[in-house]
């Protein structure tokens, strides 16, 4: 005879979330879950800001998130299934859910959840599962807090500490493409930490201004500090001196542009704030980069001989003062296939001098465009990976595959994925993905990462899609 | 017989084309395979944040043809749709009658200069 089932409340608690010495506090919540709503276990339903206190106050001292604690918060998620019931107080509506006014205590239940049982069984409260987002703003003035993770940041990140077990970081250092994989729909990095479990840390850099080639991220592993205040100060000495009197876009982008080149994220480290208090992670386990990052050319500044690249719908919109600057200091530097094999070569050596045990996966491009339909090569000059895109694109794609066999990393095959899903419904100028195909291409990803044993990116066995 | 070439809309995103290179002259012999023009898709305006919004073509001929008049100049923005030569198949045919049809065309993306105003 079946068991009769009764509805039974199951409450959400916080749970612990402390740093000694220090006063973790948050703001309301804001649900992303309707009350009455049906949950299954796991699921994001709300989330807010967080913050971590010294002693002395709000920012006597520099804490551990202090370059972050703008835009730090957790996501929420519930660890049963069932129907979800907000409590009263939890949200505050307008400030009081976006600045960190009370303290975090572990008791304070933010709802429940009704779940069937049989009957005259009984709930003890359950901890909610966390889901820590951080952003590095760009500048502190990029004040976006509208939503989950919705600021201006020259990084976002975001961990779930689950367990004992070792935690992994993935650094995603890609142009475009890499975004909506790694970070999702809701740019929150829900999707990817959904599809996994462990203890898992993401981190995304955007390439703007300065996309993330191979040698411009080698020069920032090797750039010392002497050299960088030397390209800060011909910089803004020549804005400062120049002909034409920079606008204000003029200083926001020397700001933006200096801060990517005093950057290395390769080599860096992060604080984790955990269940268990303060951990640390880094430099990644997995590093995740983008053939599109790579063009047949570069700016190389002429004196100093740093190397960057910046897309050139970009540039089209600089200030007049800065693109002066860039037309007297920079020239383009042609490269070959080779000499951009060359420069994954030396990054792939830098990065596992320091890390032996690195992962290097690197999306390859599409090399097919819907626009093509050539049946006669005689109209295109020799060498035609010079001359044809798509060619270029197949050269680019073959090297991937000879570095692959030479220094052990893993290609992530963007161009087969695009051909099985079909360029014309899902590949926007042969980068943008729709959903679909930016969440096989994260299942590529995440299966590459389990594969190659990089800690906490074992695949959920039934992840849902 | 007189064939023509019109714009056509290879990108679904496009207006107008610009025109970098006209490769014959007129009364030029084109053979199969033969370079007729390079064009610049540029899409900025409509998606200043999709990248790449500009974009390199060539139209190649498959036809064996004479181009016996052009209706743009290099630097030109003509619109979808809009004529850009006309060609015949016989090197001195009469040019008042009106186009057959229009001649068989490639297009291919290409490598071109990247879309820096500084350099």
């Amino acid at each position: 005879m079946a068991a009769i089932l009764t509805p039974m409340q199951v409450p959400l608690r916080l749970g612990t979330l402390e740093i000694p010495g220090r006063t973790v506090v948050r703001s309301g919540l804001r649900w992303l879950r309707e009350d009455g709503q049906i949950c299954h276990a796991g699921e994001v339903v709300a989330y807010c800001s967080i913050d971590v206190w010294s002693p002395k106050g709000k920012s006597a001292t520099p804490g551990p998130f202090s370059d972050e604690r703008r835009d730090f918060q957790v996501a929420i998620s519930t660890p049963v299934s069932g129907r979800l019931h907000h409590a009263s107080g939890a949200t505050r509506g307008g400030f009081f859910d976006q600045l960190n006014m009370f303290k975090w205590f572990e008791d304070f239940v933010i709802g429940h959840i009704d779940v069937a049982s049989p009957a005259g069984a009984t709930a003890e409260a359950a901890e909610v599962q966390l889901l820590m987002l951080a952003g590095r703003r760009t500048t502190e003035l990029a004040e976006v807090r509208s939503g989950m993770m919705t600021g201006w940041y020259d990084r976002s990140r975001g961990w779930r500490v689950q367990g004992d077990g070792p935690m992994g970081t993935l650094l995603s250092l890609g142009t475009c493409e890499l975004d909506g994989v790694i970070k999702g729909e809701r740019s929150a990095f829900l999707e990817i930490f959904e599809a996994i479990e462990g203890s898992a840390h993401v981190v995304f850099m955007p390439d703007p201004p300065l996309v993330p080639s191979a040698r411009f991220l080698a020069e920032q592993i090797i750039r010392t500090p002497a050299q960088f205040q030397e390209i800060a100060q011909d910089f803004t000495a020549a804005l400062v001196n120049g002909e034409v009197q920079p606008a204000a876009q003029d200083w926001l982008f020397a700001g933006a542009f200096l801060m990517g080149l005093q950057r290395s994220p390769i080599t860096d480290s992060y604080p984790i704030l955990s269940r268990s208090g303060l951990l640390e992670a880094g430099p990644a386990n997995a590093v995740i980069l983008s053939l599109n990052a790579e063009p047949m050319h570069l700016l190389r500044h002429r004196k100093l001989g740093y190397s960057i690249w910046i897309h050139g719908w970009r540039m089209v919109e600089l200030g007049k003062a800065v693109s002066q600057w860039f037309a007297a200091n920079f020239e383009l530097a042609q490269r070959s296939v080779a000499d951009i094999q060359s420069d994954y070569r030396a990054l792939i050596d830098l990065i596992r001098e320091r890390a032996p045990e690195t992962q290097i996966l690197i999306c390859n491009r599409m090399s097919t465009s819907e626009a093509e339909d050539v049946q006669n090569y005689a109209g295109f000059d020799a060498p035609l990976g010079a001359t044809l895109m798509t060619v270029n694109a197949k050269d680019l794609n073959l090297m991937l595959y000879d570095l692959a066999r030479e220094r052990d990393i893993a290609v992530v095959d963007i161009d087969a994925i695009a051909a099985e899903f079909g360029a014309r419904a899902h590949l926007h100028v042969d980068v943008h993905q729709s959903g679909p195909m930016q969440a096989e291409i994260r299942a590529e990803v995440l299966r590459i990462l389990d594969a190659r044993g990089v800690p906490g990116f074992v695949r959920r066995r039934r992840h849902r899609a | 017989m007189l064939l023509n070439l019109i714009l056509p809309r290879f990108n679904p995103y496009m207006s107008t084309a610009i025109i970098d290179v006209v490769y014959p002259k007129v009364g030029d012999a084109i053979t199969i395979g033969g370079k007729l023009m390079d064009v610049t898709i540029d899409l900025s305006a409509m998606a200043p944040h999709d990248c790449p919004p500009i974009s390199y073509y060539r139209l190649i001929g498959r036809d064996r043809v004479w181009l016996r008049r052009l209706d743009v100049a290099v630097g030109g923005e003509p619109e979808v749709g809009a004529s850009l030569a006309l060609f015949s198949t016989e090197p001195d045919e009469e040019l008042d009658s009106a186009p057959a049809r229009e001649i068989r065309v490639s297009i291919a993306g290409i490598m071109g200069r990247q879309a820096w105003p500084q350099f």
